[in-house]
C-alpha cells in the first residue's frame, strides 16, 4: 500500500485474520512530533512584544477610531486588572457581550492577560441561546452590558479605561490555557462549547507560510466575532504588528466591505465560500486591491474562482480547510486563475496532520475516500461540560505520540499520494450552510420542542440560485402552526443562520430500524408536503424577544458619513506667507467616499436628529418618518418606491409577486440574501439602506419608507468617534495624515474655525462645476458596474483597453469634447490649480520622483492627447515624469497656475514647489492639472498617492505603482430613450436677465457672487428635505428653480447637474475624468407650494439619476439641439453641491490640505456652487454659496439679486411648506428684461474678428453694436471667395461624408458636429494656408460666409490647428 | 447509515485514558494505541459515554491543572 504522505508508514502488515483485530501499526519515525517553538506562545504575549516594538503603528481602524498598539495593550491591561480583582482566575472563562468594535477587541485582549479564556456572545443572539452558552460556559465574569439571564453572582464589568494597569506577567499563563470558546452546533439540540488553547490560535497562524502574518498585511475582519475565522483576521493582525480594519456589526454588508477595503487599502480577507460567491456574481469591486483572499467553510466554485481571478489577476486565492475543534485552518491550497471541477482542500499547515482512515483506522489507498481524522497544534481541548461528546469526537490517536489525539472531522475526503486532498463530503447529517456548521438534529430539536410538532426532520437543499438552504419537514401535532408562529418560536433559541427557509406538513417521516429518522431516504425521496401558510402581518423585528437585549452601550462602529470640516475657499492673500495652512478646520483625510447613507447603526440616526436641531421645523419632535404629514404628492413617490423595492425583493428572492407588507425572511430570506438585496437596492435605486434596516424594517413598504433615510444624509453626519483624526492609517510605524510622528493628533481647531472662511471676500475658486456634486438621488453616486470596474481598461474614460499599433487609444465622448473645447481656445476654464501651503521639509528630488510614480498609477495622468486628422486620439505611454519646477515667492508659485497645457506634448499635470526666501521652512505647492485628464473626485486619491509615494521616497521604500484600473465610462445609450421623451420640446435656452450689450458667444471670464446661510438655516433645510424624503440638493433645486421661474425663466427649468460617473466604492480611487452632465428638468406650472414642486423635484432627481448611464455627450448628439456659439448646449446654468471631499497632502511632518486656486475662467454662463459644511462633531455648520457668472453675459446686478433671492428663498422653505413657492422670492425688480440666449440664427460675419476671447462652443464674436440681431454690411462677393468656396465645399463633402454640399447649406444641419468643425478647420488650414479654426464655422456654418470670412484672414504660413492657443490674457483675478 | 467506527450502537467499546486524564471512546475490536490506558472493559457505547460523563471531570490537562 501506498504509504500516506500525511501520515507515517505503516509497516506492511499481513492481512490481520478473520475475527482479530486490525493493527495499524506505526513507524518510529511518526511517533516523534514536536509542537513546533513558534507555537508554545501565548496570544497576548505576541501582542505585547508588537506593542513594545511598535507602539503608534495602527493596529486597529473602526469607523473613524485607529487604536494604536500601546494604547490598544494599555487599555487592556488595565481591563485586565479589574477582571483579577473581580475574581477572574487563570483557566477561568470570561464571557464579552459587545458587538464588533475596539471595545470588544480590548475586552478580549484583557481577558487572556488576566489569564482566562474569552466567550464572545453575539448581541444578535437569542436571549435563551446566550444564556445557555454563558452557562454552559460557567462563566466568571461579562464583560458588556448585562445578560438579562445572567447569574446575579458573575460581575459584570463595561470595557471602560479606568484603573491601574495588569503588570505584565502577573498571570502566569501558558500555551495550553483556555484562549477562547466557540460554540458550534449540536447534533442532541445543545450547541457545544469547542475550548481552544493558545497554541491552537498562536500555531494556526505563527510560523506559516500559507499566508503573510506581517506588519504590511492589513486585514478586514468580517466574519462573526465568534467564530473561529475572526481570530484569523484579529490576531493575524495583531499577533504580528500588522492592521485589523473592523467592520461594524456582525452581518457583512458587502457594500460596506467594498468601502473599507478600498479606504483603508485592505490585503487581506477570509470569505466563507457562500458570501465569496455572492461577492464575485453581485459586486466583484469589492475584491479590488486585496493581495490574499482565503475561502474556505464550504466547498469552493471554481466557476466564482475563475472570474473573481479574470477580474482581479494580482489577487492570490486561496482554498481554506478545517474544522473549528482544529482552529481556523487544517489545509489549504492556493488556486490558480483555471481551476476546474471540485477544488482541492490541500495540505497541512505547518504543525498539523491530517489522516484519511478507513473504518478500520487503517489509512486509505491511494486514490481512495476515508474519513479525515486531524492532529497536532491547532487541536482544542474539547467540548465544554461534555466530556462525552469531547470522548467520541477527541479520541486515542494510533500514528502520533503516545497519549495523543486525533479528532474525528467527520468529513469524507479523498486521498492522493502525490496531489492534494480532496473533499467529498460529510460521513454523517452535518450540513453547512452560507458557511455555518449546522446539526439538523440542533434545529429539529428546537422544532420539536413546539407543542405542536411532533417530529421533524430538516435537511439542506439548493434554491434556484444554487445555494444552499434549511428544509424543515413536520409532522404536526394536531392544527399545525402557522410558519410565522412557528419561526417565531425557534428563533428565540436558534441563531438566524440556523432558520429553515421553509416549512411543510407531512403525514410522516422515513424511519431506520432502530426508530431514528432515516435521512438517506429522505433525501432519496423528499416526501410530498404541504408548505405551512406562512405569515401573518409582518413582524417588526428579526427577534422581538431580544428588543430588551439590544446593548445600551452603543458601538463605536458606525460607518463614517462624510467627514466634518469642509476646507474653507481662502485667497493665498497677497501678503500670506507661504507655509501658513489656512487657519480653519483642516480638511477630512483623502479619498473617503461614503457609501451608504447614515450609518447601518440605526441608533445613530436618531442621535443625530436630537443633535441637530432638525426638529425646529416640525417643532414637536414627532418620528419624521410616520409619514403623517407627508403630502400627497409625496405619497405617489412613496408607492413608486414601494413598487421598486418589492420588485428587488421578487429578484433576489426568486418570487414572482411581492406585496408590500411581506416580510423578507418569512419568503425564504436568509442574511446571505440580505447582502445581495443590498446589492440589488443600491444599483437599482443608488441608495442602500444598510443592513440593520434590513432586519427592523423587512418589508418593502418597511424599507421604502427608510430609503429616504438614507437618501437624506446629506444631512448631518453621524457624530464621529472620538480617537484620532479620521485620516486612513497608513503602514505601521508611519503616522497617519493629521498626527505628528509621535502618532500624537494635530491639534485640530473646533468649528469655530469655519469663520475664518471669509465668504465675502472673493475668493480663489477651482472650476467649481467639476467639483463633487450631491447627486440628485443620493449623497453618492454610483452606477452598477457592467461586469465590474476592473473589467474596464486601464486607461482613464477610454473603452478600448489595449492601444493600437501606433499606440492610440479612442477618448471617452466626454474626454473628447473636453479636448474640443481646450482647442477652440476656451482659456484657462479647463484647467485646475490646487495649492497646499505648509511649514516644514520638503525633498524635491523625492517629490519630483513621487510625481512620476503617481504617474504610474493612474493612466491618464500618462496620456498624451493628440490631433489626429483633426480627431483627438490618445497615447498611453509607459511612464512619464511630470515637471516639478522649483521657485522662489509666492508671486512665481502661483504664476505657475497659468501655465497652458500642450495636451500632445506634455502630461496634464504639472508641479510648482515654492519657497519663501524670508522663511525656508514655509513652503507652497501648486499642482496644475488639465480636465481631460482629472475631475474634482480624482483630486483626493490623487493627492493621497502621490502622498504616499513620497513618503516612500523619502524612506527610500519602494513605492507602490500598481496601476489603479478606471471604471468603464458613462457612455452607456441604455437609456437614451428616456432622455429623448423627458427632454421632448426643451426649451431653447433659458430666458434670464442677460446684458443687453452681450456678444453673441461670451468670453470666459468670469466674476462671483458669494452668500452664507448659517448653521441654524442650514439645519432647518436639512429637517425640510427629510421630511419629505428630499437630499439637499434636491431643497437647493427647488429654491433655485423658483428663483430662475421669478426672474424671468418661466415654467419649464432646466438645470445641469454634474456628477461622478464612477461605478463603485473602488472607483473612488481612480484618477481620470468621469464626470457626466445630468439634464434636470421641472415644470412649476400651476402655482406649486413648496411641498408640491420639492416632491416634483424629488421625482426628476430620482429619475434622472437612474439614467445617469447616458453620457451628456450622447443626450446631446440625440436631442441635436442648434448650436449657439458661446453657449453650453442644452443646459445655461448649472446647480453643483460639493461635498467634503477634500484631498490632503500628508507629508511625514505635516498634512497640508488642499487650496484651489481661481483662474477667473468659467466652463458655464451661470454656475450656482454650494458648499455644505459640518462641524467636527457633525452638525451642520452652515452653506456656503457661490454664484460664478460669465461677465458677457450677465451683469454684477442680476448675480447679486439671484444671490440673495436664493438664498432668501431658502431661509423662507421651511417655515411653510403649504406657501406658494413663487411668492417666496424677491421681486427682480431693476433687472433687465429676461431674454433668451442669442437665438439660433447666425448674424452676417463679414466684419468680424478672427479670433475671440473664445467660448465653449467656439464662435467668433462680431463687432459689438449694442444690437446683437443686426449685421455689418456684407463685402461684395469676390471670385477669390467663390473658387474658395468651391474648395471648402469640397472639404466639407468629403468630412461629411456626402456627395455634394450647397453654397447656403447650413454645416450643422448636414450634420456636422464640433469634432467634424475641427477637422475641417484643420483640413483648411492646411490646404489653404489659412488661420481657420473651428470656431469660424460657428460664425459662418455656410460654405459661402464661411469662404467670405476666411477670405479676409491674412494668410499665414502653413501651420497645424493651433495647439498653444495665443498668449492667454492674464488671470488679474488670481490673488482675490 | 454511518460507516464510522465511534457511532455503531451496537458496537463494543472501551473508555481510553491518557497521563492527562483525557478519556477517549474507543472501538472494543481496534488495537490501542500506546499512552492510553483501558479504565472500562468492553461495554455498550452508551454505557461507555456515561462513564465519561461520570469520571472526566476536568477537561484541562492534568498537567495544566498542577
Amino acid at each position: 500500500m501506498t504509504p500516506h504522505p500525511t501520515s507515517p508508514e505503516p509497516a506492511t502488515a499481513a492481512e490481520p485474520a478473520p475475527g482479530t483485530a486490525a493493527e495499524p501499526v506505526p513507524t518510529a519515525a511518526s511517533r516523534r512530533e514536536s509542537v513546533p517553538a513558534t507555537a508554545e506562545r501565548c496570544v497576548h504575549d505576541l501582542v505585547a512584544e508588537q506593542a513594545a516594538r511598535r507602539p503608534d503603528a495602527v493596529a486597529l481602524v473602526s469607523g473613524t477610531e485607529r487604536i494604536r498598539y500601546a494604547e490598544l495593550d494599555d487599555r487592556a491591561s488595565r481591563l485586565a486588572a479589574r477582571l483579577t480583582g473581580a475574581g477572574v482566575r487563570r483557566g477561568e472563562l470570561v464571557a464579552v457581550h459587545l458587538p464588533r468594535g475596539t471595545d470588544l477587541v480590548v475586552a478580549l485582549l484583557a481577558t487572556l492577560q488576566a489569564g482566562a479564556g474569552y466567550l464572545v456572545l453575539d448581541p444578535e443572539l437569542p436571549a435563551e441561546r446566550r444564556a445557555a452558552m454563558a452557562a454552559t460556559a460557567r462563566i466568571a465574569a461579562v464583560v458588556g452590558p448585562p445578560l438579562s439571564t445572567s447569574d446575579p453572582a458573575v460581575p459584570v464589568l463595561d470595557v471602560g479605561a479606568a484603573g491601574a494597569p495588569l503588570p505584565r506577567g502577573a498571570v502566569p499563563t501558558r500555551p495550553g490555557d483556555v484562549a477562547c470558546v466557540m460554540f458550534t452546533s449540536g447534533s442532541t439540540g445543545r450547541p457545544k462549547g469547542v475550548a481552544a488553547p493558545h497554541r491552537a490560535i498562536v500555531g494556526t497562524l505563527a510560523g506559516q507560510d500559507y499566508l503573510p502574518f506581517r506588519p504590511d498585511t492589513r486585514w478586514l475582519s468580517v466574519a462573526p466575532p465568534s467564530w473561529d475565522a475572526f481570530a484569523l483576521e484579529l490576531w493575524g493582525a495583531l499577533c504580528f504588528g500588522g492592521v485589523c480594519v473592523l467592520h461594524p456589526g456582525t452581518r457583512a454588508d458587502p457594500l460596506v466591505m467594498a468601502r473599507l477595503v478600498a479606504e483603508h487599502r485592505v490585503t487581506a480577507m477570509y470569505l466563507s465560500a457562500s458570501l465569496f460567491n455572492l461577492v464575485v456574481d453581485e459586486y466583484p469591486a469589492a475584491l479590488a486591491g486585496l493581495r490574499e483572499l482565503v475561502v474556505g467553510g464550504e466547498p469552493l466554485s471554481a466557476r466564482h474562482v475563475r472570474r473573481a481571478l479574470a477580474a482581479h489577476p494580482d489577487l492570490v486565492l486561496r482554498n481554506g480547510y478545517g474544522p473549528v475543534e482544529e482552529m481556523i485552518f487544517l489545509t489549504t491550497q492556493v488556486v490558480p486563475a483555471d481551476a476546474a471541477g471540485p477544488v482541492p482542500i490541500g495540505r497541512p499547515i505547518a504543525g498539523k496532520r491530517v489522516h484519511v482512515l478507513d473504518p478500520l483506522l487503517r489509512p486509505v489507498a491511494d486514490g481512495d475516500v476515508g474519513e479525515l481524522y486531524a492532529a497536532g497544534v491547532g487541536t482544542a481541548l474539547g467540548y465544554l461540560a461534555a466530556p462525552g461528546a469531547t470522548a467520541e469526537r477527541f479520541v486515542a490517536d494510533p500514528y502520533g505520540p503516545p497519549g495523543g489525539r486525533l479528532y474525528r472531522t467527520g468529513d469524507l475526503v479523498r486521498w492522493h499520494a502525490t496531489a492534494p486532498l480532496e473533499y467529498v463530503g460529510r460521513a454523517d447529517a452535518q450540513v453547512k450552510v452560507r458557511g455555518y456548521r449546522i446539526e439538523p438534529g440542533e434545529v429539529e430539536a428546537a422544532l420539536t420542542s413546539h407543542p405542536a410538532v411532533r417530529r421533524a426532520a430538516v435537511v439542506a437543499d439548493t434554491d434556484h440560485r444554487g445555494e444552499r438552504r434549511l428544509v424543515a419537514y413536520l409532522v404536526p401535532d394536531g392544527t399545525p402552526p402557522s410558519a410565522a408562529a412557528l419561526r417565531a418560536h425557534v428563533a428565540t433559541t436558534l441563531p438566524d443562520f440556523m432558520l429553515p427557509a421553509s416549512y411543510a406538513v407531512v403525514d410522516e417521516l422515513p424511519l431506520t430500524a432502530s426508530g431514528k429518522l432515516d435521512r438517506a431516504a429522505l433525501r432519496a425521496h423528499p416526501p410530498t408536503a404541504t408548505p405551512l401558510p406562512s405569515t401573518g402581518p409582518a413582524t417588526a423585528g428579526r427577534h422581538p424577544a431580544n428588543e430588551a437585549e439590544r446593548p445600551t452601550v452603543r458601538p463605536a462602529t458606525a460607518i463614517p458619513i462624510p467627514p466634518a470640516g469642509a476646507p474653507p475657499i481662502v485667497a493665498p492673500s497677497p501678503a500670506g506667507v507661504l507655509g501658513t495652512p489656512p487657519a480653519s478646520e483642516p480638511a477630512s483625510a483623502a479619498g473617503y467616499v461614503p457609501a451608504t447613507g447614515p450609518a447601518s447603526d440605526d441608533e445613530s440616526t436618531s442621535d443625530v436628529e436630537s443633535t441637530s436641531g432638525v426638529g425646529s421645523g416640525s417643532g414637536t419632535g414627532t418620528d419624521p418618518y410616520d409619514g403623517s404629514d407627508r403630502p400627497a404628492a409625496g405619497a405617489a413617490t412613496a408607492a413608486a418606491v414601494t413598487a421598486a423595492v418589492c420588485g428587488v425583493f421578487g429578484e433576489v428572492l426568486g418570487i414572482a409577486a411581492v406585496g408590500p407588507d411581506d416580510d423578507f425572511f418569512a419568503l425564504g430570506g436568509d442574511s446571505l440574501s440580505v447582502a445581495r438585496l443590498l446589492i440589488r437596492l443600491d444599483a437599482t435605486l443608488g441608495v442602500s439602506p444598510g443592513v440593520r434596516a434590513v432586519f427592523e424594517a423587512p418589508t418593502p413598504a418597511g424599507l421604502a419608507a427608510r430609503l429616504p433615510d438614507a437618501a437624506g444624509a446629506a444631512a448631518p453626519p453621524v457624530p464621529a468617534a472620538s480617537g484620532p483624526s479620521p485620516a486612513p492609517p497608513d503602514a505601521p510605524g508611519v503616522p497617519a495624515a493629521g498626527e505628528d510622528a509621535a502618532g500624537v493628533p494635530t491639534a485640530r481647531p473646533d468649528g469655530s474655525g469655519m469663520a475664518a472662511a471669509r465668504p465675502d471676500a472673493a475668493s480663489t475658486r477651482a472650476d467649481a462645476a467639476t467639483a463633487r456634486a450631491d447627486a440628485p438621488g443620493g449623497p453618492t453616486v454610483r452606477r452598477q458596474a457592467r461586469g465590474g470596474p476592473t473589467a474596464g481598461p486601464d486607461v482613464a474614460g477610454t473603452v478600448a483597453a489595449q492601444p493600437d499599433s501606433a499606440g492610440l487609444v479612442p477618448m471617452s465622448a466626454a474626454q473628447r469634447r473636453l479636448w474640443f473645447l481646450d482647442q477652440v481656445d476656451a482659456g484657462l476654464a479647463y484647467t485646475m490649480p490646487i495649492l497646499f501651503r505648509w511649514r516644514g521639509p520638503v525633498d524635491a528630488a523625492a517629490l519630483r520622483a513621487a510625481l512620476a510614480d503617481v504617474a504610474a498609477r493612474h493612466a491618464s495622468l500618462r496620456t498624451r492627447y493628440v490631433a489626429v486628422d483633426g480627431e483627438p486620439r490618445a497615447r498611453l505611454l509607459p511612464a512619464v515624469r511630470p515637471v516639478l519646477d522649483e521657485v522662489v515667492g509666492e508671486q512665481a508659485t502661483l504664476a505657475a497656475a497659468r501655465h497652458r497645457f500642450d495636451l500632445a506634448a506634455e502630461p496634464p499635470i504639472r508641479a510648482t514647489l515654492g519657497t519663501d526666501p524670508a522663511d525656508p521652512d514655509a513652503h507652497a505647492l501648486l499642482l496644475v492639472l488639465h480636465h481631460v485628464a482629472v475631475d474634482g473626485w480624482s483630486l483626493p486619491p490623487l493627492v493621497r498617492d502621490l502622498s504616499a509615494a513620497y513618503r516612500d521616497r523619502l524612506a527610500g521604500r519602494e513605492p507602490d505603482r500598481t496601476r489603479v484600473p478606471a471604471p468603464a465610462p458613462a457612455d452607456g445609450t441604455a437609456g437614451l430613450g428616456y432622455w429623448r421623451e423627458r427632454l421632448r420640446g426643451l426649451p431653447d435656452g433659458m430666458a434670464l436677465p442677460r446684458r443687453p450689450d452681450r456678444p453673441a458667444a461670451p468670453g470666459p471670464d468670469a466674476d462671483t457672487v458669494l452668500r452664507r446661510l448659517p448653521a441654524g438655516c442650514h439645519a432647518e433645510l436639512t429637517g425640510l428635505g427629510r421630511r419629505y424624503g428630499a437630499t439637499l440638493f434636491m431643497v437647493l433645486h427647488t429654491a433655485l428653480a423658483a428663483v430662475l421661474s421669478a426672474a424671468g425663466a418661466g415654467d419649464d427649468i432646466v438645470l445641469g447637474a454634474p456628477v461622478a460617473g464612477r461605478d463603485g466604492p473602488a472607483a473612488g480611487d481612480a484618477v481620470g475624468f468621469f464626470v457626466n452632465l445630468l439634464v434636470l428638468r421641472t415644470e412649476l406650472a400651476g402655482a406649486p407650494t413648496v411641498a408640491d414642486l420639492l416632491a416634483r423635484v424629488r421625482e426628476a432627481d430620482l429619475a434622472a439619476f437612474t439614467h445617469q448611464d447616458v453620457g451628456f455627450d450622447a443626450v446631446v448628439a440625440e436631442l441635436n439641439p442648434p448650436r449657439r456659439p458661446g453657449h453650453h448646449p442644452l443646459v445655461d446654468v448649472v446647480l453643483a453641491l460639493q461635498n467634503n471631499d477634500r484631498a490632503v497632502l500628508a507629508l511625514p511632518d505635516a498634512t497640508a490640505p488642499m487650496e484651489v486656486v481661481r483662474t477667473g475662467a468659467a466652463r458655464f454662463g451661470l454656475l450656482v456652487d454650494v458648499t455644505d459644511e459640518y462641524g467636527p462633531d457633525g452638525a451642520p455648520a452652515g452653506i456656503a454659496i457661490t454664484v460664478e457668472y460669465r461677465r458677457d453675459e450677465y451683469d454684477a446686478a442680476f448675480a447679486t439679486w439671484l444671490a440673495d433671492a436664493l438664498t432668501a428663498t431658502l431661509a423662507a422653505l421651511p417655515a411653510d411648506p403649504t406657501a406658494r413657492i413663487v411668492a417666496l422670492v424677491p421681486d427682480p425688480a431693476g433687472l433687465p428684461p429676461a431674454v433668451p440666449p442669442l437665438p439660433a440664427v447666425r448674424p452676417e460675419a463679414g466684419e468680424a474678428s478672427a479670433l475671440s476671447s473664445g467660448g465653449p462652443e467656439g464662435g467668433a464674436a462680431p463687432p459689438s453694436t449694442g444690437d446683437t440681431g443686426s449685421a455689418p454690411a456684407m463685402p461684395a462677393a469676390e471670385p477669390h471667395s467663390t473658387e474658395l468656396a468651391g474648395r471648402i465645399a469640397a472639404i466639407w463633402a468629403d468630412v461629411l461624408g456626402l456627395d455634394a454640399v450647397g453654397p447656403d447649406d447650413d454645416f450643422f444641419a448636414l450634420g456636422g458636429n464640433s469634432l467634424r468643425a475641427v477637422r475641417v478647420a484643420a483640413r483648411i488650414a492646411t490646404a489653404e494656408r489659412l488661420p481657420a479654426t473651428a470656431q469660424h464655422l460657428f460664425t459662418a456654418p455656410t460654405v459661402t460666409r464661411l469662404a467670405r470670412l476666411l477670405a479676409t484672414l491674412p494668410a499665414e504660413p502653413a501651420a497645424p490647428i493651433p495647439r498653444r492657443p495665443r498668449v492667454p490674457r492674464p488671470a488679474a483675478r488670481a490673488r482675490e | 447509515m454511518s460507516t464510522n467506527p465511534f457511532e455503531d450502537d451496537d458496537a463494543s467499546y472501551l473508555v481510553l485514558a491518557n497521563d492527562e486524564d483525557q478519556h477517549s471512546l474507543w472501538p472494543a475490536e481496534i488495537a490501542v494505541p500506546d499512552g492510553w490506558r483501558i479504565v472500562l472493559a468492553a461495554s455498550s457505547r452508551a454505557d461507555c459515554l456515561a462513564y465519561v460523563e461520570r469520571n472526566w471531570t476536568d477537561l484541562r490537562p492534568a498537567s495544566l491543572r498542577r
